[in-house]
């Protein structure tokens, strides 16, 4: 059976209401079918990177309770990650990992998601991995210098935030101007600020999809943040987030023998 | 020439490293006068944007500091704090902050001599270092006539 038929199978039968995939509109765009009949307008093929996990996040996407999705691997891992923070426990979700046309992976249940990403993990992009070498190389001063240029082109549009799988606040800190912590311009200053903010609000929490990297309409490579502090942390605590599907937050608990040798 | 005096924000919790400071005072031991002291309830309140914060407004160094792992008043407030450290330093090591002006310690109740050292040798090696110009600097970008004044 195509993974085509299979999703109109479930939507002909209500075993879901609402199915996300991929389809190409000139570039490749989400597709929301609450119907069967447009089936034939998804597509899968190597382009489709965008994690669409994020969605799921969203109140009108919720209300449609029994859920099917298209996920890359690293959306898997979204997926796990955002179950055992406890999201989604009213919502019924059907992800698909599509290898090609007739094969493909469909998940009853977020054991076998595990069990799956224990089976084929890997770790993340090289060229991330690469990137974060070169910086690490760098004094401070150089370091200081990439990371002003880098960010003074940021716009304040939060895309990286709309993006990302991890970011599901109703009300994020930059929008609470009481005490005003971001400032809302688009301003060196401030978009330092904001990116700290960022990486350190998904620190430990972090699949590495890249997704905020894709999703920034200038470039900015602020998934180098995240990946490196999880890098860190992984080498810290021994937590890989999105890999268990109980997994403390490494940021809420905490272990006697934590290393300290920079505290005096 | 005048000598450079550094701003130095020190944050600090109730329980130990306040009371720390306390003794100091009362065993009249002398410390520089360049530390302002923000009194906490517990390092675990001590949130990482208060340090970009105290930055922004022309600090030249900072100091965290709170009771010693496992004298927590509230039990186990400063181990949470003492991850969010780890964490919060490897990131702005690795955003290139000059992490010569951000000093951690644990100072107890007890350890009015710690503090006043401890106060005594970040005062002079910040110093050393000169204004911190890196983070006021940012605030001067595409602002002109209004930033030069700042």
């Amino acid at each position: 059976m195509t993974v085509l038929a299979r999703v109109s199978e479930l939507l002909d039968s209500q075993q879901i209401n609402l199915f996300i995939g991929y389809t190409q509109k000139g570039s490749i765009c989400p597709l929301f079918l609450k119907e069967s009949d447009q089936v034939d307008k998804l597509i899968f093929n190597e382009d489709c990177l965008q994690n669409l996990v994020p969605y799921l996040n969203k109140h009108e996407v919720q209300s449609f309770g029994k859920i099917g999705i298209f996920c890359t691997f690293s959306a898997l891992r979204s997926l796990l990650q955002l179950k055992s923070e406890k999201r989604f426990s009213n919502l019924s979700i059907i992800p698909f990992l599509v290898i090609s046309d007739d094969e493909f992976v469909e998940f009853g249940s977020y054991e076998e998601i595990e069990s799956y990403i224990e089976k084929n993990f890997k770790k993340g992009d090289d060229n991330v991995q690469e990137m974060i070498d070169k910086i690490n190389l760098m004094s401070t001063e150089e370091k200081w210098e990439f990371w002003t240029n880098e960010l003074t082109g940021c716009i304040k549009c939060y895309a990286c935030r709309s993006a990302c799988p991890m970011c599901y606040c109703d009300k994020c800190s930059v929008e609470i101007n009481n005490p005003q912590w971001v400032p809302t311009a688009s301003h060196s200053q401030g978009n330092l600020e904001w990116h700290v903010m960022r990486a350190m609000h998904l620190a430990g929490r972090c699949v590495n999809c890249n997704e905020c990297f894709r999703a920034c309409p200038m470039d900015i490579p602020l998934n180098l943040l995240t990946s490196k502090i999880n890098a860190d942390m992984e080498v810290a605590f021994g937590q890989i987030p999105g890999t268990k599907l109980k997994l403390d937050y490494a940021m809420s608990c905490y272990k006697f023998d934590d290393k300290d040798n920079f505290i005096r | 020439m005048k000598q450079f005096e550094p701003k130095i924000i020190a944050f600090v919790c109730n329980w130990c490293t306040y009371a720390g400071a306390d003794l100091a005072g009362t065993s009249r031991l002398k410390y520089a006068p360049n530390v302002r002291i923000v009194r906490f309830p517990c390092t675990g309140r001590i949130d990482y944007q208060l340090i970009l914060k105290a930055f922004e407004n022309g600090a030249d160094g900072i100091i965290v500091s709170g009771c010693h792992p496992n004298d927590c008043h509230y039990t186990s407030g400063n181990f949470y704090a003492r991850r969010r450290w780890i964490v919060f330093k490897s990131l702005i090591d690795f955003m290139g902050f000059d992490n010569r002006r951000m000093y951690f310690s644990w100072i107890s109740a007890a350890e009015g001599a710690k503090f006043a050292s401890f106060i005594n040798e970040v005062t002079d090696s910040i110093r050393k270092l000169g204004p911190y110009t890196d983070y006021s600097n940012l605030r001067k970008i595409g602002v002109g006539s209004i930033g030069e004044e700042l």
